[in-house]
């Protein structure tokens, strides 16, 4: 069902686009029926750095707090924006402009990190979960099937 | 005289087949007369994987490089022969036969030691939405049982996709990179020598390409941790930051992720690799110049 409901909400409502002062916004159940869907947005993070780290959403970018420090791609993607409790009208105007341009249709999370909290979403806490070959020790299978050892994690 | 050594010959070659060291494991294959009735499913299922598990090259190498294990047939022919069959499946009861439950049935083998497809499924978007593992790996018509995966061609396309952009700080650039998949489980799903690996190319203005770094997404083994996954989940998926150690000079930032068969590190050839996506991002000349 929170698929149907996200979709519901996307025909209903249009997001920001170049030139418009007004932001869209979004609810934190609606975003996390879109982040359920096939085709889920970008979250931005334009909280900052310390309050990224402390606990964001799933699979947000950290873009910084000033909006000319961050470059975004042109893919139109659409985008969410995570922003402080508190925020410069201006900062936001900025950060709108400057996504719109790129071509990113831009909504606003209402009521930011504590209504996704309360709403029940999840929060994780960034990490850098991967193998870099060169960097530590560790080996990677040297077959397709590890005789069972993996699955022995899960149990 | 010459036709009667040629017929020694023959009468001694299948005895030295069948004593090859790499041959198929032995097994009853098939015993039911199901095709008799379900032609369409039978001979649609010859078509997958599934029905063929037993004889791939790439597991009668590593059953043959195992030593054999017996275990290892428990999924990949639990009634012996190619593979899998009907029964292994379906059950013994005879007709009527029940309603197969997914992913339950699937759980047998997909979340099988070596493997932990069935688990991350569940904890995932697809399941959220009422999604069933048939909605993607047998989207055929109903009587079909042309089980698809990773390795039918077209299977893998538009199935993940990077997301780029950069991040300017007082300390230098970091790229930030996004992977998003739309598998209803980890990724690679399978087992555990499958591998997703990121690429991340800086080139000059003249593309020469200036510095790369690779990540590797799948299983690994920690030398004090023990076995690690570190797969793509469902849904979020990963966002990755890396810092550009030096910018000057760099005008394209390129990134791709590739889907690997083979286990082993990236230089080994794996001619079955796909390319699920690439992204190029130009930057801004000030952005070169101004380190």
């Amino acid at each position: 069902m929170n698929h149907i409901a996200g979709v519901m909400f996307l025909l209903l409502a249009a997001p920001v686009t170049a030139g418009s002062p007004a932001s869209n916004t979004i609810s934190a159940l609606q975003l996390m029926a879109w982040l359920d869907s096939p085709d889920p947005p970008l979250v931005l993070d334009v909280r900052g750095r310390p309050a990224y780290l402390k606990g964001t959403l799933p699979g947000a970018f950290d873009t910084g707090s000033d909006p000319m420090g961050y470059l975004p791609d042109h893919s139109r993607d659409p985008v969410v924006l995570l922003t402080p409790d508190i925020l410069d009208p201006e900062r936001l105007a900025t950060w709108i402009a400057r996504l719109a341009d790129a071509g990113h249709p831009v909504w606003l999370l209402t009521g930011g990190m504590s209504a996704w909290s309360e709403a029940g979403g999840s929060i994780v806490q960034p990490d850098a979960a991967y193998a870099q070959p060169g960097r530590v020790p560790f080996l990677i299978p040297r077959g397709l099937c590890e005789g069972g050892e993996p699955a022995q994690v899960f149990e | 005289m010459r036709w009667l050594l040629w017929l020694i010959w023959l009468m001694w070659l299948p005895g030295v087949l069948a004593s090859e060291p790499n041959s198929e494991p032995p097994g009853a294959g098939e015993p039911s007369h199901c095709p008799d009735c379900h032609q369409q499913e039978q001979k649609s299922f010859q078509r997958s994987r599934m029905a063929i598990a037993a004889r791939t090259p790439d597991f009668l190498q590593e059953w043959a490089d195992k030593g054999r294990v017996e275990r290892c047939l428990a999924c990949h022919a639990p009634s012996g022969g190619k593979g899998v069959n009907c029964r292994d499946c379906h059950g013994n009861a005879g007709h009527p036969y029940p309603k197969l439950q997914t992913p339950q049935v699937c759980a047998r083998c997909h979340d099988a030691p070596g493997e932990l497809t069935v688990r991350s499924y569940r904890q995932s978007p697809a399941a959220r939405r009422g999604e069933q593992c048939l909605d993607c790996h047998l989207a055929q018509a109903e009587d079909s049982h042309d089980f698809a995966g990773p390795q039918r061609r077209g299977f893998l396309q538009g199935v993940a996709r990077l997301r780029l952009s950069l991040r300017r700080d007082e300390g230098g650039d970091t790229v930030l990179i996004g992977i998003n998949h739309r598998a209803g489980h980890a990724l690679p799903g399978g087992t555990t020598g499958r591998s997703v690996w990121l690429l991340l190319d800086t080139f000059a203005q003249d593309g020469r390409r200036l510095a790369r770094s690779v990540f590797r997404f799948g299983w690994y083994h920690d030398l004090t941790q023990g076995w690690q996954d570190e797969t793509l989940p469902p849904g979020s998926g990963k966002v990755i930051e890396i810092p550009l150690q030096d910018t000057s000079g760099v005008r394209v930032i390129e990134a791709r992720l590739i889907y690997r068969f083979r286990p082993g590190p990236l230089d080994a050839p794996d001619p079955r690799q796909v390319e699920l996506d690439r992204k190029r991002f130009a930057l801004p000349v000030e952005i070169g110049e101004s380190r």
